[in-house]
């Protein structure tokens, strides 16, 4: 009985670690009531990525083809469905904590918490979340792909420097 | 020499007799044949029960692996199949891009005027005490 019980266990363990992704997060609330979502494929990633216009280097030196072309699926969920909300935010942060993600920026200003996690290695960066908490409203945004950590770096400053 | 009907045939009193009757020899070595034999049976018996009290558990886990593989089928499939592309068009999927990217730069800007907001309160604070004093 305490074979069974510890198989299960290693089976639900593996099973609920196995289901947190970008994806599994989409599937699982992009048809809800109350929320909006988008999602970019592979297959579209590649199509954008012979796009002339972004084909030009935008800024000094950041070449966005390349950028778009490393990536492999855009997640965006936004809801403003209260039950789905606290619900969202319990699901990303366990993707967060399951996953080898690396926090790199939290801001919190009048009832707004802004987060922003990494993973991948020194170079490259596989999944990129982007979590935004307001009051009545929470956004979830997950880029995957293979990005090179200097060029993200590098538009982050250029953006930056925009605004 | 009697064939096993004859000795089937005979009653119990007769086989008492023929037991207890020592003018017959009994061959040399029986004794610890039949024990042998009996002990032999007896330890196969006892090490298919071994067996099968050690297998006992497959039946169940089975079962179980069966229901298992069931429920990932049902709620964990849905959520790995690929979803279907909001955009058919690249170009309506770049500004969509584009749209994210603006939205993120926003939030982040406002995490960069906080910190920088933040940076420079001790420097007033430091420089507002040293005209006080000066």
């Amino acid at each position: 009985m305490k074979k069974i019980i510890i198989i299960a266990a290693a089976i639900l363990m593996t099973a609920s670690a196995f289901a947190q992704d970008g994806k599994s997060i989409y599937n699982k609330y992009s048809d809800e009531a109350g929320v909006s979502a988008v999602y970019i494929s592979p297959a579209m990633f590649r199509l954008m990525g012979r796009l002339p216009d972004i084909e030009v280097t935008d800024g000094e030196s950041f070449n966005l083809g390349a950028f778009v072309r490393s990536l492999t699926g855009m997640y965006i969920i936004n809801s403003e469905n209260k039950d789905i909300n606290s619900s969202l935010k319990s699901e990303a942060e366990r993707m967060i904590s399951k996953g080898k993600y690396e926090m790199l920026m939290e801001a919190k200003d009048d009832g707004e918490t802004v987060r922003m996690y990494t993973s991948g290695t020194d170079k490259i960066i596989d999944s990129f979340v982007f979590l935004v908490k307001e009051p009545g409203e929470y956004t979830f945004i997950c880029f995957d792909g293979k990005m090179d950590r200097a060029e993200v770096e590098k538009a982050v400053g250029e953006t930056m420097k925009k605004l | 020499m009697k064939e096993l009907k004859d000795i089937e045939n005979i009653s119990f009193e007769e086989l008492e007799r023929i037991a207890s009757d020592g003018s017959i020899r009994v061959p040399e070595g029986l004794q610890a044949s039949v024990k042998a034999t009996i002990e032999a049976a007896a330890a196969a018996e006892d090490a298919k029960r071994k067996a099968q009290r050690r297998f006992a558990w497959l039946p169940y886990v089975s079962a179980f692996a069966a229901v298992a593989v069931c429920a990932a089928i049902v709620f964990i499939a849905p959520e790995r199949t690929a979803p279907k592309d909001t955009f058919d068009d690249p170009a309506a999927a770049y500004a969509e891009l584009e749209k994210t990217f603006n939205y993120i730069a926003q939030k982040m800007d406002k995490g960069i005027q906080m910190a920088e907001a933040a940076s420079q309160e001790p420097l007033e604070i430091m420089s507002n005490t040293i005209n006080r004093t000066y």
